[in-house]
């Protein structure tokens, strides 16, 4: 068996050994070419040089002709001496082309010319004397054509002769080139065969059993270093089954044990939606069963405190009762709005609001709970800050009912100012809305923890400041969530500041502020939707001072059977009934074309967003909160 | 022997010198005569019905030379002396001429017989001396052509106007210093 090193070195030795002959054999034919070419060169001169001695042939011809033919014997001198050029001629060209001497008949030449030399020294009126001249000169012509032929002749086989070495060369060049390229084919197909084959036939092998003794190893024809390959190859792949072997099993036994405990997490995801579907039901009725009671808590306490045959005491009282309530309403709202964002079920639905509006809305909501008339609540928007804005609107109302209520909270007397700026730089608008009061301020050691949930400034204070310590930590989570944030500035005994900060894309609307009540009282027919006796009683009250008149359905069919007989110009709505809920009602009534359309009003304890959008869907016209704000309610109505 | 061969060339080339300058100095082709060698044997060849000749032999002096010269400058006519012209009667009707001219060959001097007609036209023409080479078929067509029957002005047309390589020319302008000679000489050979 040979290894490809000697198959290199043989083909090495081969490529000297041949390039050594060729470049012999080239030399020698180049020799003899260069000898060839030279001979070539040297009879075409040798004939040129004999083709010249014609003119003197002719010459001397001409006046021995003439020295015959006329008799002109002085002419005979002049012979003489050409002929003696001639001879002298032939001489030069003989020692100048030696080589030529044997070949041409120059000899013959020489020995005419002494032979017309010698019958011109005769009698030139013979007869005899004439043929003999004749004879002479015909054969002095022939022998110089005769020459000149032999040399022309000679001419033409050297250059044949250099021709066929030439053709010779060509053959020898050509046909070294073939061998070279056959030498070539043959080691392309031997590499090919030998080496790349059996390298290409391992690299298809993907297990020891593929590989082939017989095809490989058991061939004397491969290269050694290719057995030696494959034999390491076989080795590799034994090892490499044997560890995959063993790693199969392993991973085998793992993902066994992941199986299981995906079983387990998978039982235990869906235990925890189930807990947290659970959880939101349960909140949200909790949220709707206390919000009920407490709808005719509130709203029944405010309307006592409009009567006018109350005394201090009695009033003193209500207004507990009413406090108390909006207190116990504050805490469920806080307590729902925190599990909302610890669950991040806090979304922003972006809407193009009327900023100067929503402030306004946010202080007239605000502005009932005022009960001291030493606080005086302003609003400074600046000229710079554009009347829409691109935000979600119930969360930005939230922030800022929080920190208005925050402030009257914690003010006794003064003012309770709202500043609105527009900060411009070169890479973002920054709406900057603050809640400046002139209430007890902060100590420096506890604004660090005035944002976190469940806290209070000083425990002493809860007695005196009701609230859960929720207000603070969801008005930043939800500003934080609008993608903004929120900062105290704070001087204990002289007020607090709090500043919220949010990045805006904004659409122009017409710029207005209208902080008054937006709304004219007229006299229209409206239908209380509602199974709560309660909450009839409430709405009713709400409405009798008004120029009303008010029908009464228990559920939502009789509802929409009531608004299908009479013509009502609003309908309050309550979303959970027996027999046909809210939704359902709304619907129908906005089906049927025979219904002059009422503008439809759904009172709810549903605050949930999801509520408030699916309502509005249906075809529900506005959507107020209970427990029932009058201010809210008549701006429903009227608005 | 370098020295050797380089005297030989000197010497040669001042000999070639030397017999360029006789050769000019001495107008060598205006002495030039030529004689019909076996006059009977030709004109027997050329005219079989033939019963007497006549030998004429007129002299070109130097007069007679500037004139022809001066009517054919190209023909560098320079001969002068005794010029012989055969007249063949057939009884005593005149039926040709034969006349031989010497003309500048390849080695030498070559020999022409010209054999004219009656009336002064060309008939034929043969080498008495060849040292010019053979002509060939092909070549003695169309000589042929251009010669039989023609006249003094035909053949100098035919020179100024046909495809003539050197040898033709050569024979054609013999041809026509053979009429001219005749004519110059003769000028009523045509009522011998």
């Amino acid at each position: 068996m040979n290894s490809i090193q000697s198959y290199l070195i043989a083909v090495l030795l081969a490529s000297f050994f041949g390039g050594i002959g060729l470049s012999l054999v080239v030399n020698t034919t180049g020799e003899r070419l260069k000898d060839s070419q030279s001979s070539v060169e040297e009879s075409a001169t040798s004939k040129a040089s004999f083709t010249a001695l014609s003119t003197q042939v002719d010459v001397l011809l001409t006046i021995s002709d003439l020295v015959i033919g006329s008799e002109l014997s002085y002419l005979r001198d002049v012979a003489y001496a050409q002929i003696d050029t001639l001879d002298e001629s032939l001489a030069t060209f003989l020692l100048d082309h030696q080589e030529q001497s044997n070949l041409i008949g120059t000899r013959k030449i020489t020995e005419n010319l002494a032979e017309l030399k010698q019958l011109l020294a005769g009698d030139l009126k013979d007869p005899k004397s004439i043929s003999a001249y004749e004879t002479i000169v015909g054969s002095l012509v022939t022998n110089y054509l005769q020459s000149s032929e032999l040399l022309e002749v000679r001419q033409d086989l050297l250059g044949e002769e250099l021709d066929s070495i030439q053709r010779s060369n060509d053959l020898i060049i050509i046909g070294s080139g073939f061998l070279f390229v056959l030498a070539a084919i043959f080691i392309l197909f031997w590499t090919l065969r030998r080496i790349a084959a059996p390298i290409a036939t391992l690299a298809t092998i993907e297990t020891a059993e593929d590989i082939d003794a017989s095809e490989l190893l058991g061939t004397r024809r491969i290269p050694l270093e290719v057995m030696w390959l494959t034999q390491h190859l076989l080795g590799l792949l034994r090892n490499l089954e044997e560890t995959v072997s063993k790693r199969t099993e392993a991973l085998k036994l793992r993902t066994g044990e992941l199986e299981s405990q995906a079983i387990v997490l998978v039982a235990a995801r869906e235990a925890a939606e189930s807990a947290n579907i659970a959880k939101s039901v349960f909140l949200a009725n909790m949220s709707h069963e206390i919000r009920t009671p407490l709808n005719a808590v509130i709203g029944l306490s405010d309307l006592l405190l409009t009567e006018q045959n109350l005394n201090e005491e009695q009033i003193h009282l209500v207004g507990v009762i009413g406090s108390s309530g909006r207190h116990l309403l504050g805490l469920i709202t806080d307590i729902l709005n925190f599990s909302k964002i610890d669950n991040h079920e806090l979304t922003q639905i972006l809407a193009v609001v009327e900023l100067r509006k929503l402030i306004a809305e946010c202080v007239l909501l605000c502005r009932s709970a005022i009960k001291n008339p030493n606080i005086n609540i302003q609003v400074d928007v600046s000229e710079s800050v554009p009347n829409t804005i691109s935000i979600d609107p119930v969360s930005l109302k939230q922030v800022l009912v929080n920190l208005l209520g925050n402030a009257l909270k914690f003010t006794s007397s003064g003012s309770i100012i709202i500043r609105c700026r527009l900060k411009v730089s070169a890479s973002a608008e920054i709406l900057s809305i603050s809640v400046q009061d002139e209430g007890i301020g902060i100590k420096e050691e506890h604004i660090a923890a005035i944002f976190e949930p469940f806290e209070q400034i000083d425990s002493s204070l809860s007695r005196g400041f009701q609230g859960a310590g929720l207000g603070l930590s969801i008005s930043k989570r939800i500003s934080e969530a609008m993608g903004g944030s929120l900062k105290v500035e704070s001087v204990f005994g002289v007020g607090s500041t709090f500043t919220l900060e949010i990045q805006l894309g904004s659409t122009e609307l017409p710029k207005e502020i209208d902080l008054a009540v937006n709304y004219t009282e007229r006299s229209m027919k409206v239908l209380i939707v509602d199974d709560n006796n309660v909450n009839v009683t409430l709405l009713k009250y709400m409405l009798e001072k008004k120029d009303i008149s008010i029908s009464v359905a228990v559920n939502g069919k009789e509802g929409v059977d009531q608004a299908s007989s009479k013509e009502f110009d609003v309908v309050l709505m309550d979303l959970q009934m027996p027999v046909m809920d809210g939704y359902e009602a709304i619907r129908r009534i906005r089906e049927n074309i025979k219904i002059t359309q009422p503008r439809i009003v759904v009172v709810t304890a549903f605050v949930a967003e999801e509520n408030r959008k699916k309502a509005l869907d249906v075809g529900a016209d506005a959507f107020i909160n209970k427990p029932v704000n009058r201010e809210e309610l008549y701006q429903a109505l009227y608005g | 022997m370098k020295n050797n061969k380089h005297h030989l060339r000197l010497r040669s080339f001042l000999r070639l010198c030397l017999i360029s300058l006789q050769l000019l100095a001495v107008n060598v082709y205006a002495i030039a005569y030529c004689a019909i060698r076996e006059p009977v044997s030709i004109i027997q060849d050329f005219f079989p019905s033939y019963t007497s000749y006549q030998t004429m032999e007129g002299n070109i002096d130097e007069s007679v030379r500037q004139e022809i010269f001066g009517t054919l400058p190209e023909s560098h006519f320079q001969e002068i002396g005794t010029h012989s012209l055969y007249v063949v009667y057939k009884g005593k009707l005149l039926i040709g001429f034969v006349h031989a001219r010497t003309e500048k060959g390849v080695f030498g001097l070559d020999e022409i017989i010209w054999v004219m007609n009656p009336d002064m036209t060309m008939r034929t023409f043969r080498y008495q001396k060849n040292r010019s080479g053979s002509l060939s078929q092909g070549q003695m067509q169309k000589l042929a052509t251009i010669l039989t029957a023609s006249d003094l002005t035909d053949l100098i047309d035919a020179r100024e106007n046909a495809d003539l390589n050197k040898r033709d020319e050569v024979i054609i302008m013999s041809a026509i210093k053979a009429l001219f000679v005749t004519k110059a000489l003769w000028p009523d050979a045509e009522n011998f």
